[in-house]
């Protein structure tokens, strides 16, 4: 296996934008990625999509060669991957493998979803698609309601409280309000999120990510010619992904994810780092919880530490271990497909020293973690200069 | 209400497992006695299309006397975890427990 490095990265902006189709989102990223990385469309040898359920909110299937041809490449395998809201981080995992295995040298990877077409109840049937139709679904559940039974049971067998869940959001709410893509730049406090709108008990709105449009990229070599793209190269030290059970009934302990441990385990291994190397981490906090399990998981904190960590700024900018500087995917936005990759560009711009207000002082580890569903699916992605 | 237990460890599943992480890959059906206790639950006040005339409604992860865990949805007055529930109806293959 070879080093890999990301030479170039692009974004759109995101939120809701009603005039804007997935082709346009997924265009912009991928075309701001190759001019970033100083790459021309026909060194591009494989292009890799990752998007949940654009056949759904938008009604486009193949969506894989459509968008490639809408970005200029000709005859280059075009593959999409969906894995709920890891697809993009999956779709840079098996892009990364490729690279490193040398199959390919130059591949672009990105992640878009359009979700906002769809009134809010649909959006809630597609989303919940990601979990197990037959049973938790049937029974009702939507994914509030399931990251709600994660964190009423966290709360039951460790003492976290709705104040450690409503310090989650006002932290990554004050971040994105520095992060001039974010979808949501507004700063919250403590006394809001505890008393917003329930959706599922324990979980009001202010523990919920946002529905948005938008699409990210990253453009992936091996780093012997980094040199070539880009004088900023962000090095790819590690990469994982495991997979567990979809249902969460299934699972024998709702307060951890396995499949997060097992992609960190090998992650860390690959890139010979441990919790403790890491400066900086963009986690997937689609709910308040998640982002306070996730820390657990990865080893930052010991399990039921989370919360309390959270309180004590040990995860604020300034902080110890700085989490979702971007503003996560509460302030900054989620549009599912996007959101793997959206945190690796966001990790690359705070080590590249470009992420303006919200900067960081030491960026030379950063750690991406990516979820799908309740946990079935997990992309762990270690970056290094 | 019947599970399926799993005839190389004994562990029990509810619905129809194709496998058990021991591996094996026989079944027995065994009569479940409808009875067991509230391992999660939360109240939605928000949900997909379909369901959103039953709200607020609550679900729980049950763990069975027999040890397999279902989600299911609570009728009747709000539990809490660790409370003891009982099977009173299925309905298009969503099992319905209240406080025993």
């Amino acid at each position: 296996m070879r080093p890999v490095s990301i030479v170039g990265i692009g974004k759109t902006p995101f939120g809701v934008f009603g005039d804007r189709s997935l082709l346009d989102l997924a265009t912009e990223a991928g075309r701001k990625c190759l001019k970033n990385g100083g790459v021309e469309v026909p060194q591009v040898e494989a292009f890799y999509l990752g998007n949940f359920a654009g056949p759904a909110f938008v009604g486009q299937n193949h969506l894989a060669p459509y968008v490639a041809a809408g970005l200029g490449f000709e005859d280059i395998p075009a593959t999409r991957i969906e894995a709920a809201c890891a697809s993009s981080g999956s779709a840079f995992f098996h892009a990364w493998s490729a690279v490193a295995s040398g199959i390919y040298d130059v591949v672009l990877v990105v992640g878009v979803e359009k979700m906002t077409s769809q009134p809010a109840s649909r959006v809630t049937d597609i989303l919940a698609s990601a979990g197990d139709l037959g049973g938790e679904v049937a029974a009702g559940a939507t994914f509030p309601a399931l990251f709600a039974m994660i964190a009423r049971r966290h709360m039951h067998e460790f003492g976290t409280t709705r104040e450690h869940l409503a310090a989650v959001a006002v932290k990554n709410h004050a971040n994105g309000a520095r992060n001039p893509d974010a979808h949501m730049r507004k700063p919250i406090t403590l006394d809001q999120a505890l008393n917003g709108r329930m959706i599922a008990d324990p979980l009001t709105l202010y523990d919920c990510s946002l529905v948005s449009d938008g699409a990210a990229a990253v453009v992936l070599c091996p780093s012997e010619r980094a040199a070539e793209f880009s004088a900023k190269p962000i090095r790819v030290l590690g990469a994982a992904q495991a997979s567990d059970r979809v249902a969460l009934a299934d699972k024998d302990d709702i307060t951890t994810f396995r499949a997060v441990r097992r992609a960190a385990e090998k992650a860390y291994r690959l890139a010979g780092v441990g919790p403790k190397e890491i400066d900086l981490a963009e986690l997937h906090d689609c709910f308040t919880i998640a982002e306070i399990v996730a820390m657990e998981d990865l080893g930052f904190v010991r399990r039921g530490e989370g919360g309390p960590a959270v309180a004590a700024g040990f995860s604020a900018i300034g902080g110890e271990l700085p989490v979702n500087t971007s503003g996560g995917l509460k302030s900054k936005g989620h549009p599912v497909g996007a959101t793997g990759v959206g945190q690796l560009c966001d990790l690359a711009l705070q080590m590249r020293c470009e992420a303006g207000e919200r900067q960081v002082s030491r960026t030379g580890v950063g750690l991406a973690q990516n979820l799908g569903g309740s946990g079935a699916t997990c992309v762990v992605t270690i970056l290094g200069r | 209400m019947t599970v399926a237990r799993c005839n190389g460890c004994g562990k029990t599943h509810a619905g129809a497992p194709r496998f058990c992480a021991c591996g094996g890959e026989g079944f027995a059906a065994i009569e479940a006695s409808g009875r067991g206790a509230v391992y999660s639950c939360t109240t939605l006040y928000a949900a997909a299309e379909r369901f959103e005339n039953d709200l607020p409604f609550q679900i729980a992860i049950v763990e069975l006397e027999e040890g397999a865990r279902l989600t299911a949805r609570i009728a009747g007055a709000a539990v809490s975890i660790g409370d003891r529930v009982r099977l009173v109806e299925e309905r298009g293959g969503v099992a319905f427990f209240s406080a025993a």
